[in-house]
């Protein structure tokens, strides 16, 4: 993972709207109170505008999924979806190789 | 298995009745699936959605008299400031009389929309949360209590009272489904109003939610700006270049009073201010030329400075004479030297030595000159002239000459500086300006497409929440009916029973299950009901149930006989089996598809996009889960009504009796103890809309006979009309 790798609007807008899918379907299951949802919303609103990089974006999401574990789902899957960006940076680099 | 008609029982009443609290649609979609729902819709950006959730607004914090003005505060881009200058002018001459500043035109217009929709909610809300109070504590000692605590008087009372209460008679469709209200006296029409709706707490739940709702929308949605912080920023430098070009300014003329030197501020400022300009470049040096010449000329210095210039000219004189001198003794003293020249060279200093002693005599005549010339000026050019003098040329020097910068060519640098610091500010500032204007104006469009949608969805609020009230309710009591149907007996009766409650689900009143959407279908109530109303109660249900059965196409009759519908069938062709099951149907459901039937009815016409009266409104979707109403044939006939209140009239006045809702008996007997005793003669079916409203679930009750009630109308119809409610 590219360290200096920048947090673009367009992720930050993704991650935003996954966490308040997230928000409402924890809400909905009963799993968050809308207390809780209050508590987690000034968490995420007083971070996320913040991080600058990858690394710091990540560091926030596992600090949020650990706080509150119905935000797993959404770490995992992002940083799935970051390795795998990763991996298909390194075999296109490799193809290039060729 | 026995086929009982179906049957509501004094205790589904007694045991809903005890909670003797509305049950109905607040607490059904209040809840946390409610808020999800609601914050999912209204929120597509998660961003906005947080910002919404930490301000932690729910409809429970929502006040009439707080929230209700600062929601009206939300409009004409929440307060923004969009303010242009508006003229007044003579309606003859055209000639502008008078000159304000207020808001933009279009938002005045968005303004003035929501306040006549915010005023009126909030004006049926605060009248709503107070009313219960108020008339308890009417005619006690407590009523100057409840004024003083509620710091109204008895006049304003009075009036938010009549505001909400015909605010709340003319909405939707309630005045023309009720014919009756209209023959009231308006004092009857506020106290039956307030009696039933007006201090439905539910209604003011459903209505304080949905204005919630929008304000927590409101007070987060983006607004259209027409400064940046760049922008302010960039202002306030103009500004600080401004005022220090003029503190410069005013440091010249500082240094031209020390010096006594005779000039104004104003010819200062002028030349200065006009020399100075992005068109001259701000060139300094060319303004201390100006600047000095100025000063010179005002102070009367002009012989002095032919006196400087020939007196610099005699210098320079002298100090060419000065110069050949040194060349000619230069060549003398080669002459003169210890070796010998050679011949030419000493020729050739001689003839040089010519030239230049030649040279030195003109110098020396124009020395002489000079000096007469000098000499004129003694009388004009005192030394305190030259001292003014070189004090302005000193002061005005520009520091190139290898002198030190004069104070003010110093000051007037500074000046330039600035000048052109704030010129290049304000082209800066005026193009971000533009195109804040041009991204502004285009925001404004933006946000007061908005504020139109809000306000068409605040203009919703009542209608729907009425209608949602009655949806509810008529849940509820489909609910109830649903738990008293007798089993079928065969295989294939079972199967029919499926089918028909599959028809009952969908073909009038249904539900998504996903949506929670209800979709109203008037069409096909209206088309049932004139299958009922024309094949009479024995055929009618039996026709609807044959159409539910055979879905495709309708059964083969005895003798072969086909290409009939359902509705003009020979039913006495229906071979045996098929009997046998069309027998058993009607036996185990008869009852409960007519009460369905009749009571998504009551509800439908009830509604506002249904009134028979006032086929307004369409689709109901604003809200909540909202319902879709199909609705593409016109009402009942008048005398379809009669026929139907004729034939069915248990099901549409509903055998009810007021003690058996300890909600609606109440209401009667205040009803009553203020004069409204007596009905008119209207059709006793048209009042169940406003009864439904009125009669909570729990007043629900059956009759002992099987007949169950499709909505709970009797206790306040009856009341009204001063008797035990009536079976038709």
């Amino acid at each position: 993972m590219d360290t200096t790798q920048p947090v673009t609007a367009q992720l930050r807008e993704k991650v935003y709207n996954d966490l308040w899918e997230a928000t409402l379907h924890a809400m909905d299951k009963e799993e968050l109170s809308e207390e809780d949802a209050q508590e987690v919303a000034d968490f995420i609103l007083g971070k996320l505008d913040t991080v600058q990089t990858h690394p710091e974006l990540f560091s926030f999401l596992e600090e949020l999924a650990s706080k509150w574990p119905v935000y797993s789902n959404v770490f995992l899957l992002l940083k799935s979806e970051e390795m795998n960006q990763d991996k298909i940076h390194t075999i296109q680099q490799q193809l290039q190789q060729v | 298995m026995a086929t009982a008609a179906p049957e509501i029982t004094v205790s589904h009443i007694v045991a809903a009745g005890a909670k003797e609290k509305p049950v109905g649609l607040s607490e059904g979609l209040n809840g946390i699936h409610q808020r999800v729902e609601d914050l999912r819709k209204f929120f597509k950006s998660g961003r906005e959605g947080f910002v919404s959730v930490k301000e932690g607004r729910k409809e429970t914090q929502f006040t009439a008299e707080g929230d209700g003005q600062a929601l009206r505060k939300v409009f004409g881009n929440g307060e923004g400031h969009l303010t242009n200058l508006r003229r007044v002018s003579d309606v003859d001459t055209g000639i502008p009389i008078m000159e304000y500043k207020g808001p933009r035109n279009e938002v005045a217009e968005s303004l003035a929309s929501a306040e006549s929709i915010t005023k009126p909610l909030t004006t049926y809300l605060r009248y709503a949360e107070l009313v219960d109070q108020y008339n308890k504590a009417k005619g006690t000692a407590g009523e100057n209590k409840f004024f003083a605590e509620n710091k109204l008087h008895k006049d304003q009372w009075e009036n938010m009272r009549k505001e909400a209460l015909t605010f709340l008679m003319n909405t939707g469709n309630l005045k023309d489904g009720m014919p009756e209200l209209k023959g009231m006296k308006e004092e009857d029409q506020l106290k039956y109003l307030e009696q039933t709706l007006g201090s439905d707490p539910e209604l003011r739940k459903e209505v304080k939610r949905r204005m919630s709702e929008i304000f927590e929308r409101a007070s987060v949605a983006k607004k259209a700006e027409y400064s940046d912080p760049q922008l302010e920023t960039d202002k306030a430098a103009k500004e600080k270049a401004e005022r220090e070009r003029k503190d410069a300014r005013g440091k010249i003329d500082d240094v031209i009073g020390r010096y006594n030197l005779v000039s104004t501020s104003s010819d200062v400022t002028t030349m200065i201010d006009a020399r100075m300009t992005a068109a001259n470049g701000f060139n300094v040096d060319n303004t201390l030329v100006s600047l000095r010449q100025e000063l010179i000329s005002k102070n009367g210095l002009g012989p002095v400075a032919e006196y400087k210039q020939v007196e610099a000219k005699y210098l320079q004189a002298i100090n060419d004479r000065n110069v050949l001198q040194a060349q000619i003794e230069a060549l003398q003293n080669e002459l003169d030297g210890p070796g010998n020249l050679l011949h030419e060279r000493a020729n050739e200093i001689k003839r040089q030595r010519t030239i230049l002693l030649g040279k030195k005599v003109e110098k020396d005549g124009e020395i002489g000159n000079m000096d007469a010339k000098k000499k004129q000026y003694d009388d004009t050019v005192s030394d305190d002239k030259l001292k003014q003098y070189d004090a302005i040329m000193q002061a005005t020097s520009s520091g190139e000459d290898g002198q030190p910068a004069g104070e003010i060519a110093l000051h007037l640098k500074e000046y330039a500086f600035n000048a052109k610091n704030a010129h290049d500010l304000t082209a800066k500032i005026d193009l971000k300006e533009r195109e804040l204007k041009k991204s502004g104006d285009e925001q404004l469009g933006i946000r007061l497409r908005e504020e139109a949608q809000w306000i068409e969805e605040l203009e919703s609020i009542m209608p729907d929440a009425l209608d949602d009230i009655l949806l509810e309710r008529r849940d509820m009591l489909v609910e109830s009916q649903n738990k008293e149907i007798a089993d079928a007996t065969t295989e294939r009766g079972e199967t029919a029973q499926k089918l028909i409650r599959e028809a009952m689900e969908k073909r009038w009143v249904s539900k998504d299950r996903d949506s929670r959407r209800r979709k109203v279908n008037k069409d096909n109530i209206k088309d049932d009901l004139q299958t009922m109303i024309y094949s009479g109660p024995e055929d009618g249900i039996r026709r609807l149930i044959i159409r539910d059965l055979w879905t495709a196409n309708p059964p083969v009759l005895k003798g072969g006989y086909g290409g009939y519908t359902y509705d003009n069938m020979p039913l006495t062709l229906l071979n045996e089996q098929d009997k046998a099951l069309v027998d058993e149907a009607v036996g185990t459901m008869g009852e409960a598809y007519k009460q369905r039937l009749f009571t998504d009815f009551l509800t439908a016409r009830g509604m506002t996009g249904l009134n028979p009266f006032a086929n307004r409104r369409l689709d109901l979707k604003v809200f909540g889960h909202g319902a879709e109403v199909i609705m593409s044939k016109t009402a009942l006939k008048s005398h379809e009504e009669q026929m139907l209140e004729e034939q069915y009239g248990q099901y549409l006045n509903l055998s009810v009796m007021a003690e058996g809702s300890e909600k609606g008996r109440k209401i009667v007997e205040a009803l009553k103890q203020q004069g409204l005793d007596s009905g008119t003669d209207k059709k006793k079916w048209l009042q169940a809309f406003l009864a439904a409203l009125i009669a909570v679930p729990a007043v629900v009750v059956g009759t002992g006979t099987g007949i169950a009630p499709a909505l709970a109308v009797g206790a306040a119809v009856g009341a009204l009309r001063g008797a035990t409610p009536e079976t038709v």
